[in-house]
């Protein structure tokens, strides 16, 4: 009888193991959505407020945000003051390739930094913040999905390691 | 030929192989001219019209890539219809405008562009220094005159750092620069990219009364250097630092003493007898640069010199 009871709690832990470690994932998704949404509203208060050139906010972007987010704000400034002909979306995406390589950051913030190269070399000063906000809102309909998903993940994987981990009590009863 | 790599800094990767072959000099080109549409010219001793045509697309890219991909950031630049780069090289700017807030025009279409190379030609002044302090050694109140491409601003950046390095005999003193499109300085996001001496402040943008006002306030400067004045404004200005007992040094476009005295707003600062020396340069064909320095009187104190670093 221990035995099966043994065997059924497993079951449990190792199903809401699993469950855990999927709902960690989605965890880390949105903290690194959350950091590239803190990095946005600095980039926005830097253009409305001083008009300062991208180049520059991404240097001060370096300085403020957490890892891996500062080497590669870092490594984007340096290579536009190289100025070796690249424009700002060749360089993004070149240093978004070698992030990619190098950091384990999800997919979902990989693709997400990746799109973000898109929004900038607007003309003007309302345009380019326009743009950038309506990039943050995307984020945060992104944030937003990911946690009902995570809460409804970690409702449905807790009930099922819970039957599952009972269904095998019963079976080898 | 392969031309030296800092003529490429203008220039997006897909447009730099023409200028690589090109073979030009940097330190001797002084003007580029990208016209759309029409062969791009080089002013480097003589015009050289290059093999390089550049249509609407190529222009935009080119304004975009100067502006570092952020335009929005160089609007107040672009509305005064110039942009100032990496080592106070100067492009100027223009095409078709459109209206903006304040009555005010920036341009729509870039399709004009004229790059001018800043370049230092330091010493320059030696000769003429001299003659612009008092008998107390006290820098006296002097107007540059010259036709535009003669050399005044360059002319200006020597005799500022001059004064404020000090030399033999001189002690250097504090200088206030304002540039208002950063000429002089050739002020890059703020910073002097030319030598202009140890003791300068420089100001960029703003205007001229409002940048001596703040110098005055709070820089204690000994003389204020200015470029190229001449509208109703400047003669308020100068008249302002020359009551805080700082000596003025300015520039003006104009071939001669008697041709500055005709120029409308010119005739209002000279009535004040504010300035003291009047340096008036020249060129041949040659582009040899000749200098003249007259009292203010319009007397001569030195006859027609040529314009170099002493030997």
């Amino acid at each position: 009888m221990w035995q099966k009871l043994i065997a059924g709690a497993c079951v449990m832990t190792g199903a809401l193991g699993f469950g855990w470690s999927l709902c960690g994932e989605m965890n880390r998704d949105i903290q690194h959505l959350k950091m590239q949404k803190q990095i946005l509203v600095y980039m926005m208060g830097e253009i409305t407020y001083l008009h300062r050139p991208m180049e520059e906010i991404f240097d001060m972007v370096s300085e403020k945000a957490g890892q891996p987010y500062d080497a590669f704000f870092q490594k984007v400034s340096q290579r536009m003051k190289e100025r070796d002909g690249m424009t700002l979306l060749l360089i993004w995406n070149e240093m978004v390739q070698e992030m990619k390589m190098r950091t384990n950051v999800s997919r979902t913030g990989m693709g997400y930094l990746e799109k973000m190269g898109n929004c900038f070399a607007y003309e003007g000063g309302q345009l380019q913040v326009e743009a950038l906000g309506l990039f943050e809102m995307e984020l945060d309909n992104e944030i937003d999905r990911l946690k009902t998903k995570k809460d409804e993940n970690s409702r449905l994987i807790k009930a099922l390691s819970t039957l599952t981990g009972i269904l095998c009590i019963i079976l080898f009863l | 030929m392969v031309s030296d790599k800092r003529i490429l800094q203008f220039f997006p990767q897909g447009l730099r192989s023409g200028w690589e072959r090109s073979g030009m000099d940097f330190e001797k080109v002084q003007e580029i001219r990208l016209r759309v549409n029409q062969p791009v010219r080089v002013l480097s001793g003589r015009e050289y019209r290059l093999a390089l045509i550049y249509g609407e697309r190529e222009m935009d890219e080119i304004f975009r890539y100067l502006c570092h991909d952020s335009v929005y950031a160089y609007e107040e630049e672009r509305r005064q219809g110039y942009l100032m780069v990496e080592g106070g090289h100067r492009i100027g700017i223009t095409g078709e405008l459109t209206a903006a807030e304040n009555g005010r025009f920036i341009a729509k279409y870039i399709r004009y562009m004229n790059i001018r190379l800043a370049h230092e030609h330091k010493r320059i002044a030696d000769r003429i220094i001299r003659h612009l302090y008092s008998r107390e050694k006290t820098p006296l109140n002097t107007l540059i005159i010259s036709p535009p491409g003669v050399g005044k601003t360059t002319l200006l950046r020597d005799i500022i750092r001059l004064l404020s390095n000090g030399m033999d005999g001189y002690a250097g003193c504090n200088v206030g620069v304002v540039d208002e499109r950063g000429e002089i300085a050739g002020a890059y996001r703020g910073s002097a990219m030319l030598d202009c001496g140890e003791r300068t402040d420089v100001i960029t943008g703003g205007d001229k009364q409002q940048g001596i006002s703040i110098l005055i306030r709070t820089f204690a400067p000994r003389v204020i250097a200015i470029d190229e004045i001449g509208k109703c404004t400047d003669a308020q200005a100068i008249l302002h630092a020359g009551v805080s007992g700082c000596s003025i040094v300015s520039t003006v476009h104009g071939s001669s003493l008697e041709d500055i005295r005709h120029k409308g707003e010119m005739e209002k600062i000279l009535k004040l007898k504010l300035i003291d020396r009047f340096v008036v340069l020249s060129a041949d064909e040659n582009m040899d640069r000749y200098f003249e320095i007259y009292d203010k009187e319009g007397n001569t104190i030195c006859g027609k010199s040529l314009l170099r670093v002493p030997a």
